[in-house]
């Protein structure tokens, strides 16, 4: 447990070197001040979900490729793994580092309107799942790309089906049905709107989507992230 | 402690092998080279040793142990010094080398200030590496290599972007990892660095290894065991060393003329490579 702690704290690093922990702030405190104008607006909560579904699941998505085009770029995959550091912990590091900073900029957010009542645990579950998930697909997406301008223009109907549709039809624009529960951020979107706003949800939905697409979805990440360690070294 | 039999590799999306079969065994404390031109299969062959590429055929064991059956502990046990330098550039080398530090739980690692200082990097540890030049970048892949003092060292090209100055340091460096009997695998094009510094070189061309033997029985064996004389007005006369002081010829030679050069006709490193495989080290 140490040495992942240990990593996370060098993954850490590595993110405010890189000037992505000080961008993630200076867009949030953007959305934030945004938000607080708005404040009276009746639908703020709405905004609210609209931004947490995107910023932070951009910051994962985005930055996990950015990291790893970086990181293969400079030679890096091989030397990493020449050493005994085992592959799940350096992985699972880097994907709890983008997921903490997700998580803490969709809490920023949220302080910023003054919600009636804010439930904390559900939504902070629900941005977490997002991150996740976010991070992992953009692991995934790494295969259908060797570098991080193709993987950003491959991202764009990707991210529109994973992150805008489910918001779509959450902002009522479309009427899915049952189809949205196929969503794999439907279980986090439903968790955060419950946290803003105290709709009604099914926590054993919630649940039960995180905790059996977390784990699908790191399985695949991680193949792709092995193959990818391979085909770089 | 390394020993290979018959190691073959295809990468997937290829049809033709890139190693077809190679042999070769490594002995504790001592420096084996590899010595080829770009795209033999040397660096796969040492990628293979250093368990990054799976799937491969033969038999590969280290200290009698079959490699695939080395978990972890197998990278605790070696070091690699990769070709290209490797860092994260917005790190100062002193955080590079932690990073990797931090990843041998358990390890004995040695002092920072005096690894940069054994590479004259002392003045740049806090440095961020993007302000390094590529030697530097090299001196800290080389560092970064040993810094958890393992038993078996891997370099591919360790010189590669060095000055004169530092190549010959690094050079000396890995002799002195030689001397505390350390097991070192080399892979380079440089015949120079081959010569320095390895007890037994294999000579690899399209995967194949074309002779193994220690650099000097090469160039016995495939140059001549003769001295060529040029006198200053241009004649030349070659003479065999075989008992060259009683050479009536050789002393009446030397008589008719100012001698200008007079030199062994050994063959290099990279004439026998050359005379073996029919290749050049720099194809």
């Amino acid at each position: 447990m140490m040495t992942f702690f240990r990593q996370l704290r060098w993954q850490f690093l590595l993110l405010q070197k890189n000037n992505i922990i000080g961008i993630s702030i200076v867009v949030t405190l953007i959305y934030a001040a945004i938000l607080y104008f708005l404040n009276d607006n009746s639908q703020i909560d709405k905004v609210l979900v609209a931004l947490v579904l995107n910023d932070p699941s951009v910051i994962g998505y985005f930055f996990i490729a950015l990291g790893f085009y970086t990181e293969r770029k400079h030679h890096l995959l091989a030397a990493l793994h020449t050493t005994p550091l085992r592959r799940h912990i350096y992985l699972l590091s880097k994907i709890m580092a983008l997921s903490i900073l997700g998580v803490l900029c969709s809490l920023g957010l949220a302080i910023s309107v003054s919600l009636n009542e804010f439930r904390f645990v559900e939504f902070t579950i629900g941005a977490f799942g997002i991150c996740v998930l976010s991070i992992l697909l953009g692991i995934m997406m790494m295969r259908y790309s060797t570098e991080f301008l193709k993987f950003t223009m491959l991202s764009a109907p990707v991210f529109l089906l994973f992150i805008n549709l489910p918001l779509i039809q959450y902002l009522g624009g479309v009427d899915l049905g049952i189809v949205k529960y196929l969503f794999p951020i439907q279980g986090s979107l439903d968790l955060i709107d419950y946290g803003v706003s105290g709709s009604a949800y099914s926590p054993v939905y919630a649940y039960l989507s995180l905790l059996l697409l977390v784990p699908v979805f790191y399985f695949m990440a991680y193949r792709v992230y092995f193959q990818e360690v391979v085909k770089a070294s | 402690m390394i020993s290979v039999k018959a190691l073959g590799y295809t990468y997937p999306k290829n049809d033709a092998p890139t190693l077809k079969g190679l042999d070769f065994h490594i002995d504790r404390g001592s420096i084996f080279g590899f010595l080829g031109p770009s795209g033999a299969g040397k660096s796969t062959a040492q990628r293979i040793l250093y368990k990054i590429l799976p799937n491969f055929t033969g038999e590969v064991t280290i200290d009698g142990k079959p490699l695939q059956d080395w978990g972890k502990a197998y990278y605790r046990k070696i070091g690699v010094g990769f070709e290209l330098p490797n860092h994260y550039l917005k790190l100062t080398g002193k955080e590079n080398l932690e990073l990797f530090a931090s990843m041998y739980e358990g390890a004995t690692i040695r002092n920072s200030q005096e690894l940069f200082g054994m590479v004259d990097l002392q003045e740049a540890a806090d440095k961020p590496v993007e302000a390094y030049s590529k030697g530097m970048k090299m001196r800290l892949n080389f560092i970064r290599a040993i810094q958890h003092d393992p038993d078996i060292l891997f370099f591919d090209e360790p010189t590669s972007g060095l000055d004169p100055i530092n190549a010959n340091k690094i050079n000396q460096h890995i002799l002195d990892l030689k001397a505390q009997g350390k097991t070192i695998f080399i892979t380079t094009h440089n015949m120079t660095t081959a010569d320095k510094l390895c007890d037994t070189v294999s000579f690899l061309v399209d995967g194949e290894i074309k002779a193994t033997d220690a650099p000097g029985n090469l160039r016995k064996t495939y140059g001549q065991e003769a001295v060529r004389v040029i006198l200053q007005d241009g004649r030349t006369r070659e003479f065999e060393l075989k008992d060259l002081g009683d050479n009536p010829e050789f002393s009446s030679f030397l008589k008719q003329g100012t001698v200008k050069q007079i030199f062994t006709l050994d063959a290099t490193l990279e004439e026998v490579f050359i005379s073996v495989t029919g290749k050049s080290l720099q194809a």
